[in-house]
């Protein structure tokens, strides 16, 4: 599965939202400018975002970003990047908080054709949790947690 | 940002972002991109645990680690923060 798709599911979760150091990606046609833009940012709080990457012509572009943002829960198009430490780590927040356990982590392992496996894994036990996995990427088992999320 | 004292900055351990990038880090420093923190409620006093395969630093190199098993070292702390701290200040 590529990340594209893996993004596109996490904000397809009814549980997801968008976390404070996370970062966004969003594409989209400007009409104006008469082709396809890319806009990186970085969720700064709950309503303020850092322009991480635009096009020149920027100011235009900004409020054209932020023309469907509604409480920052959903942002029309844009995609959180799976690649970046801070949107992991926030990730990985969003799941312990959804599941109500702070214990709750991914963990690698070593399947049986040698490849690294990923899991998510928590002290209970007896936490559907620990039944998740493994999958080819770390991304994916906590996009997998979001998704299974009770 | 040239009249900025960045020695006075220190990174909040608690901000999800934050640890995020800290496990990033500790991954580089050990250049592991497997390396993980799990939750070990009491294991040896401490609640979590950062996993290091350090069975892949030559003998040369080798340190005495306390949690050494099989070539597997548990970095421990009271806290995630504190597990990868510990793992990052081991770091080859």
């Amino acid at each position: 599965m590529n990340y594209e798709e893996l993004e596109k599911r996490a904000v397809a979760c009814k549980g997801w939202k968008w976390m404070p150091g996370m970062r966004g990606v969003r594409s989209f046609f400007h009409p104006t400018l008469g082709e396809h833009v890319t806009i990186n940012v970085r969720i700064e709080s709950s309503l303020d975002v850092e322009l991480i990457e635009t096009p020149s012509r920027s100011q235009e572009l900004v409020s054209s970003a932020h023309c469907t943002v509604s409480g920052w829960t959903k942002v029309s198009g844009m995609l959180p990047d799976l690649t970046d430490p801070a949107t992991m780590g926030c990730l990985l927040a969003l799941v312990r908080e959804i599941w109500g356990d702070n214990t709750a982590s991914t963990a690698a392992t070593r399947e049986l054709d040698k490849t690294t496996g990923w899991i998510m894994d928590c002290w209970n036990p007896q936490s559907p949790l620990n039944k998740i996995g493994p999958f080819k990427t770390e991304a994916e088992a906590l996009v997998a947690a979001l998704e299974a999320s009770p | 940002m040239d009249s900025y004292d960045g020695d006075n900055l220190l990174p909040d351990l608690t901000d999800p972002a934050t640890l995020g990038c800290l496990l990033s880090l500790v991954r580089e420093a050990w250049g592991d991109d497997t390396i993980y923190a799990s939750n070990l409620k009491g294991y040896d006093g401490y609640d979590w645990v950062c996993i290091v395969d350090t069975g892949i630093l030559t003998t040369g190199n080798a340190r005495a680690y306390l949690h050494t098993k099989h070539g597997v070292t548990y970095f421990c702390g009271l806290t995630e923060a504190e597990a990868l701290v510990a793992a990052l200040e081991a770091a080859p």
